[in-house]
């Protein structure tokens, strides 16, 4: 929740920003939050296809450990 | 087994050469590219934002293509590599959909409007959010592979829509830089670090593709335990 409330409060700036472009670096900030949403999402992706594949195994797991007891 | 470790030792060879790809094109795109004369440094989100709309067609035509296959032959293999494509396309078309505004709103100071390239490509990703919700909320297995067969394909019709909106009608986005006529073209370091991004992203979604291929293939795997095990009990 803190992690959130400090990206809000760093882009809050980012959202007042008016248009205008007036020098080649002006909206460098804009920029550097398209690329960051970028990757924020491919890691995020990235991430919870780790954390289906741990899920899965894990299952495959449990259900190996069912099956070595009903062979019992 | 020899054969699954020459598999996992080339998954780890496309893992790092990609990873190296998505350097080298930061690089590109942040040192070497020129910065375009009327819109400044916000134009180089173009290098992500064009090679993740592309690879998103890309993306729904392999479902298009897989959906058709497996309505044609019914082999559950195909369904999963459409059902994992969609997904894949869907968070490329977000991507798409994130970067937009934000080059937009410095640009035409607006983050959105509702034109016809910006509405189609929202209905797009609307499109394949509903496939994967139908995929979710159907019970029996091949009905719901049948279904979502079905809607793939319908919806698929919206790419060239998408693709086509700002040659067909007047669009506050831009008029296409590349195969869009006499006036139309790019600096030729431009078009260079665009054709790399592209082969970058096409190399990311081969590579999520897989991973996305792998999880299916264990899901089946469980499947198949659960299924041993039911018939095994007395």
């Amino acid at each position: 929740m803190k992690f959130l409330a400090a990206i809000l409060f760093w882009l809050t700036p980012f959202f007042l920003q008016t248009g205008a472009v007036s020098s080649p670096t002006k909206n460098l900030n804009f920029l550097f939050a398209a690329y960051a949403a970028v990757w924020l999402l491919i890691i995020a992706y990235l991430f919870s296809l780790s954390r289906r594949q741990k899920k899965l195994a894990q299952e495959i797991e449990a259900v190996k450990q069912m099956q070595r007891e009903a062979k019992k | 087994m020899p054969h699954d470790r020459t598999l996992e030792r080339w998954t780890n060879i496309f893992v790092y050469a990609t990873s190296l790809m998505m350097l080298i094109n930061l690089c590109n795109i942040f040192i070497f590219v020129p910065t375009e004369a009327s819109m400044g440094i916000i134009q180089r989100i173009f290098y992500f934002h064009v090679p993740s709309a592309f690879i998103a067609f890309l993306a729904f035509g392999v479902t298009f293509v897989y959906s058709i296959l497996f309505l044609a032959k019914r082999n559950m293999w195909h369904d999963r590599v459409a059902y994992c494509s969609a997904e894949i396309g869907v968070i490329f078309t977000t991507i798409v959909l994130v970067t937009g505004p934000m080059w937009a709103r410095p640009v035409w100071n607006t983050w959105w409007t509702w034109d016809a390239r910006l509405t189609s490509t929202l209905v797009l990703w609307f499109i394949y959010v509903g496939y994967m919700m139908l995929r979710a909320y159907t019970d029996e297995e091949q009905r719901g592979a049948r279904f979502a067969a079905v809607f793939a394909i319908v919806g698929f019709v919206d790419v060239p829509i998408v693709y086509l909106a700002n040659r067909l009608w007047r669009t506050l986005h831009p008029q296409p830089v590349m195969m869009g006529g006499a006036d139309s073209g790019l600096h030729p370091t431009m078009l260079k670090v665009f054709l790399f991004s592209l082969v970058t992203f096409l190399g990311l979604y081969l590579l999520l593709l897989f991973h996305r291929l792998r999880l299916e293939r264990t899901r089946l795997e469980l499947n198949e335990i659960k299924r041993e095990l039911a018939y095994s009990q007395p």
